[in-house]
Parts: structure tokens; C-alpha cells; sequence
């Protein structure tokens, strides 16, 4: 039999479920962790003098340049960080290095007239920041936002080298002892696939809600 | 630094291996993603409901589920069916050129919509078919407008070549991981196969700018046409 469909009973598919907390959860913490990261590497690239803008410079390319899996294993073996620790790290450094360039392009992509006018007015630099540059940069940013979330939710797969239980890892766990593997990966396959469909929907959702109208339209 | 001796020479074979085996995954995927992606692309612009019904679900479909899930279907999944079996490394070249297919082919549909569409009359108005359309006329321009997203896309896949170690591959990574457990010198085995990678890429897109660079039409600048 070449799909046999009892494999895929409640007690199974209750167990893989289950993994969803965990994708999730190292999806959010690993976002938000890069978003944090992120913006004081776009903010360390942009505005500190040569010597040091080099170095996040160099920071951002090198978490870049590496695979995620090696990240994952050097945290882990190497640093000897505890495996859910070294899967959010992970995840969280390399997508601090993508959502800062996200990050510095959509502040770079408001003009700088708004920066002479804010100054002009009498604000100070961290003023015209706060008000005028990081909430239109936030609005700019959310599609190119979007699409990270959904590379990093379908990156946490990845953390199963480190054996955290998410769906990838307990999906691996049920199809070696079951000895059925098609079944259980197309399963975790649909999975993923409706998770990426319903953050996609709901990110677009957002943008339209809170996006100004005319500003970061398609240029 | 003694350590890192002995991390690198005493394994020398198995970096030059594993350095070999991360090329070739790469290599042969994104090849395989260049005919994919340019089918697909071709079958969604200028396919019939069907044909544009099968690019967008297949399309939809593997850029939606990661990467590594798509490897396991394919060398787990399909291999223990036993209607196929691959080894573990034609399993990684397979999946990684079916999942490039998919990116690539939306490269190339923006691509194919970037040029003016006054072209496109012009061609037919003069007789040519549809093929000799896409085959003579879109497609030199296509393939510059695309060059830069080959470039990213060859770094990614470099990158995601490393996941071909859960299937047993020994690449860059694995390779480095079983040197780490050998020597338990982690730090400096991980080390070393980063900036392997980080030279990589580097050569990579310097390969890649100078074939940019190379290919573009004076006055017609890629850039220009990319919207």
C-alpha cells in the first residue's frame, strides 16, 4: 500500500499537533528577538562613525553568509547552550541580520527633506526619529516583514537537528516508530503550508489597515 | 592555532569533500531550478486555465512548506513506498532543484512582466510565433533582468545545502560536525566551515556581478527594466 491512511489516526495527529506551540512559539520569540536585534544592527550600521558602523557591518554579512544549521549547531556544541536556548538564539540572530537591512531600506526610503524640515522646526534629531522617521519606516516595512516571518516560520523545521519538539521533530519521531513516512510528512507539509497561508492573510490584513494611503505604494 | 592545525590539516580530505559535495548540491539544484523555473513561469504568463492553474498550485505549494519537509517526502516518503528509491544525494539535488523551481519561476514572471508589453505586439505584428516570441525576444532580455536574483538565489542555496546533511550527505556542515565530534574541537570545526562558506558566497557573487556585467546591453540597463 502506497498511502495507507491509517496512519494518520487521532492519537498520531493529536501527537504532531501538539508541536505547534513549539513552532509558534520559536517563530514569535525568534521575530521579535530579530526585530530587536535588528534595528540596533540597522541603527549601529547607519548612524555610529566608520570604525564601529564596520563592525555591524561585518556582524550583519556574517550571519548572513552562514548556513542557519551551522548556526544552530555552533550555539549548540559549541557554545553548549541548552537546545530550545540555542534554536530561538539561532533563529533570532539570522533573522536580526535580515530585518535590519529591512529595516535601514525603509528608513532610507523616506526622504530626507522630512529629517531638514523636523530640524528646521526646532525638533531634536531623536525627536524627528521617534515621530516622524520610525512610524512611517514601521508602516514601509511590514510587506517585506511579512515574507521573514513566513522564511522564519518555516526555518524553525530546521531546530529539529537540536531535537526541540516541534511539529518537524514530533512528525520525525511518529513516522520512525509508526515505520509510514509519506503519510506523516505530506500531513506536516499541509500543516505548514496553513499556517504560512494564515500569516500571510493576516500580515496583509494589517498592512491594509494601518498602511497611510499613497505612502509605500509600488514604485 | 595549534588546534586549528589539527582541526584543518589532519582532515583535509574530508573538508575538500565536503567543500565538493555543498558545490555540486548547489550547482545541479539551481540548474535544475533554472528549466523548472522557466517552465512554470512560461506556463503561468502564457499557459491556458489548466496549465496556469498547475504552475500556481505548484508554485503556491512548495514555497509554502520548508525546505527540509519537501527532503524528508522525498527521500523518506517516496524511498520506504519503494516506487523510487534515491540515494541520500540525488534526494538533496532533486528536492533543492524542485524547491529553486518554484522561487525562480516567480523571478522569471517578473522578469517576463517587466518588459514592455509593446514588444510583445511588435513581434507578433511581425509574423513571429509565440515561440519564436519568448525564445527570441523576451527571454536574452529575461535572463539579465534575472541575473541578480541568480546571484541571491545561489547564496541561498548554498546556504540550504546544509540541510542535505539530515539525509546523510557529508557536506560542509556535516563534515564539520563530525570533525568537531572527533577532535571536540566544535568551535574551531564550525569556524572553519563558516568561512569556507563566507569565501563562497563571496565568490559567488563576485562570479555573478562580473557576469552581469558582462552581458548587459549598453544603454539598456537591467536595472532600468526591473520595476
Amino acid at each position: 500500500m502506497i498511502f495507507d491512511i491509517s496512519v494518520l489516526n487521532p492519537s498520531n495527529l493529536l501527537y504532531v499537533l501538539k508541536g505547534i506551540f513549539w513552532t509558534l512559539f520559536l517563530t514569535f520569540v525568534s521575530i521579535g528577538l530579530g526585530l530587536v536585534l535588528g534595528s540596533v544592527l540597522a541603527f549601529g550600521e547607519v548612524y555610529l562613525p566608520p570604525p564601529f558602523s564596520y563592525i555591524f557591518r561585518i556582524i550583519g554579512e556574517i550571519l548572513r553568509g552562514i548556513p542557519l544549521m551551522l548556526l544552530f549547531l555552533i550555539l549548540y556544541f559549541g557554545f553548549n547552550l541548552g537546545m530550545a536556548l540555542s534554536a530561538i538564539l539561532g533563529l533570532g540572530l539570522r533573522s536580526a541580520s535580515y530585518q535590519g537591512q529591512i529595516f535601514r531600506s525603509s528608513l532610507e526610503a523616506i526622504s530626507a527633506g522630512q529629517m531638514h524640515a523636523g530640524l528646521s522646526l526646532g525638533m531634536t534629531k531623536f525627536q524627528v526619529f521617534k515621530e516622524i522617521l520610525v512610524p512611517q519606516a514601521l508602516r514601509i516595512m511590514i510587506p517585506g516583514w511579512t515574507n521573514e516571518f513566513i522564511t522564519v516560520l518555516k526555518d524553525t523545521s530546521i531546530a529539529f537537528v537540536l531535537g526541540v519538539m516541534d511539529i518537524m521533530t514530533r512528525a520525525d519521531f511518529i513516522a520512525r516508530s509508526v515505520g509510514r513516512y509519506l503519510e506523516i510528512y505530506i500531513f506536516i507539509a499541509l500543516i505548514y503550508f496553513v499556517l504560512v497561508k494564515i500569516s500571510m492573510s493576516s500580515l496583509n490584513n494589517l498592512y491594509e489597515k494601518i498602511r497611510i494611503p499613497g505612502l509605500g505604494e509600488k514604485r | 592555532m595549534n588546534s586549528l592545525e589539527a582541526v584543518l590539516t589532519r582532515y583535509k580530505d574530508f573538508w575538500i569533500v565536503g567543500l565538493k559535495y555543498t558545490m555540486w548540491i548547489t550547482v545541479a539544484s539551481i540548474l535544475i531550478g533554472i528549466v523548472l523555473g522557466l517552465l512554470f513561469a512560461i506556463m503561468r504568463i502564457y499557459g491556458n486555465r489548466f496549465f496556469k492553474a498547475i504552475a500556481v498550485a505548484y508554485i503556491d505549494l512548495i514555497r509554502g512548506t520548508p525546505m527540509i519537509v519537501q527532503l524528508f517526502i522525498l527521500y523518506y516518503g517516496l524511498g520506504s513506498t519503494g516506487i523510487v528509491k534515491f540515494t541520500p544525494l540525488q534526494a538533496a539535488i532533486i528536492g533543492m532543484g524542485l524547491n529553486s523551481g518554484a522561487y525562480q519561476a516567480e523571478y522569471f514572471r517578473t522578469a517576463f512582466l517587466a518588459i514592455p508589453t509593446g514588444q510583445t505586439e511588435a513581434a507578433l505584428s511581425l509574423g513571429m510565433t509565440r515561440v519564436q516570441l519568448i525564445f527570441n525576444i523576451l527571454l536574452p532580455q529575461v535572463i539579465r533582468i534575472v541575473l541578480p536574483s541568480w546571484t541571491n538565489e545561489l547564496i541561498a542555496l548554498t546556504q540550504y545545502s546544509s540541510l542535505a546533511m539530515v539525509l546523510t550527505v557529508m557536506e560542509l556542515t556535516a563534515v564539520s560536525k563530525y570533525v568537531g565530534s572527533k577532535t571536540f574541537l566544535y568551535i574551531q570545526a564550525f569556524s572553519v566551515a563558516g568561512v569556507i562558506y563566507l569565501f563562497v558566497s563571496v565568490v559567488l557573487t563576485r562570479l555573478m556581478v562580473y557576469f552581469e556585467n558582462r552581458l548587459s546591453i549598453p544603454g539598456v540597463s537591467a536595472q532600468k527594466l526591473r520595476i
